[in-house]
């Protein structure tokens, strides 16, 4: 066998510089073929995410075997997340529920301040130049921020339209804030996080009319991009919907 | 923006296999995404470029990522016939009726690696 290239031999050969490998056959003739490293094609098949899809998984069991149950609250920055938690979270209080937050902002403790005016356990994480939260910064501060009893987490996500919806933290589900400043066309131009969505929360409702707001084409909008999602309008200021968002909660809880 | 998380992470599978089955060259990787992965192509092409410069000591350089686009999958209620689609529709595309089931779209998987 041919040491240079794994040919049989058996006909007189040679190698050109160029990888070009000359074979004189049995009919007289030159033959030709590249000489090029063989490649094989390996299968992979897994999920891009696995490491932060296995880590989420982790602190889904964690949460669980709490009793916790667990939103993700992703929006554009601006949408109302932080103004509508701290009313939620006295709502809640009111009610004997025991709640805890966990907030992501680039830098700074400012919405966590917030919350913690309520007396909620509040966690902050600083996520820096990053742009969504991962579900190994959650993890490794699930246990100091989720006190044995809590009924329900909220994870406050950075401001962020697209990239948190990619990134399972172990949650329950995912609530999309869409504000009416924001108009009516978010979930066409952004349909992976209202497809990813069970719930999708209409805020600032009682500046509408102000704004000639178009609740039906918005609602539209929505179930053309998630006919399945749910579908809340709330003000967190004049308090208008917020009945039915704590019923929401409360039923999601004795489920 | 966090294509070159996705391209870091997709690097870190990749030298995890490479080390334990003899470290070959990579020549490709194949991925499939969903039209609802939220990663542009666009994008994730030139992370993956930069992510790749200097990784694995030089020796994914020029390793070239190749992009499936996977359509998204509908089922119709109405009529029980599936069909893909590019985007997302709010009608099914044989029998007219509304808001068809729709069933994957948002894939971002790793499918192969081509080795030496």
């Amino acid at each position: 066998m041919c040491k240079d290239c794994g040919c049989d031999g058996h006909h007189h050969h040679h190698h050109h510089d160029d990888g070009m490998h000359a074979h004189t056959g049995a009919d007289g003739k030159v033959y030709y073929h590249s000489h090029e490293p063989a490649t094989r094609e390996v299968p992979l098949e897994q999920a891009i995410l696995a490491k932060n899809d296995n880590t989420a998984e982790l602190n889904r069991a964690f949460l669980r075997g709490r009793g916790t149950r667990t939103f993700n609250l992703i929006s554009s920055p601006g949408a109302g997340k932080t103004t509508l938690l701290t009313r939620t979270l006295e709502a809640l209080k009111v009610a004997g529920i025991r709640t805890a937050v966990i907030v992501g902002d680039q830098y700074g403790e400012i919405d966590a301040d917030r919350m913690r005016s309520t007396g909620v356990p509040v966690t902050q994480i600083q996520v820096h130049d990053s742009c969504h939260l991962t579900a190994q910064q959650i993890s490794e501060v699930l246990e100091k921020s989720v006190p044995a009893g809590t009924q329900i987490l909220f994870i406050e996500n950075v401001g962020n339209l697209v990239c948190p919806v990619a990134f399972d933290l172990g949650e329950d589900e995912k609530i999309a804030l869409l504000s009416t400043p924001e108009g009516e066309e978010k979930p066409l131009k952004y349909p992976g996080l209202f497809t990813a969505a069970k719930l999708v929360l209409l805020t600032k409702i009682d500046i509408a009319a102000a704004l000639g707001w178009d609740k039906e084409l918005c609602i539209r909008n929505v179930r053309t991009t998630n006919p399945q999602a749910e579908i809340l309008e709330v003000s967190s200021k004049d308090g208008s919907g917020f009945e039915a968002w704590i019923e929401y909660l409360k039923n999601s809880i004795t489920q | 923006m966090h294509e070159l998380e996705i391209a870091q992470s997709l690097l870190r599978t990749i030298d995890d296999w490479r080390d334990q089955n003899g470290a070959p060259r990579v020549l490709s990787v194949r991925i499939e995404m969903g039209v609802l992965s939220g990663v542009d192509p666009d994008a994730m092409q030139y992370a993956w470029e930069a992510a790749c410069e200097f990784a694995c000591g030089g020796m994914m350089k020029d390793c070239k990522l190749l992009i499936d686009h996977l359509p998204i999958k509908y089922e119709c209620p109405g009529c029980g016939r599936e069909f893909e689609s590019e985007k997302l529709i709010s009608a099914c595309i044989h029998c007219g009726k509304e808001y068809p089931r729709r069933k994957g779209g948002r894939e971002l998987n790793l499918k192969s690696i081509e080795v030496e």
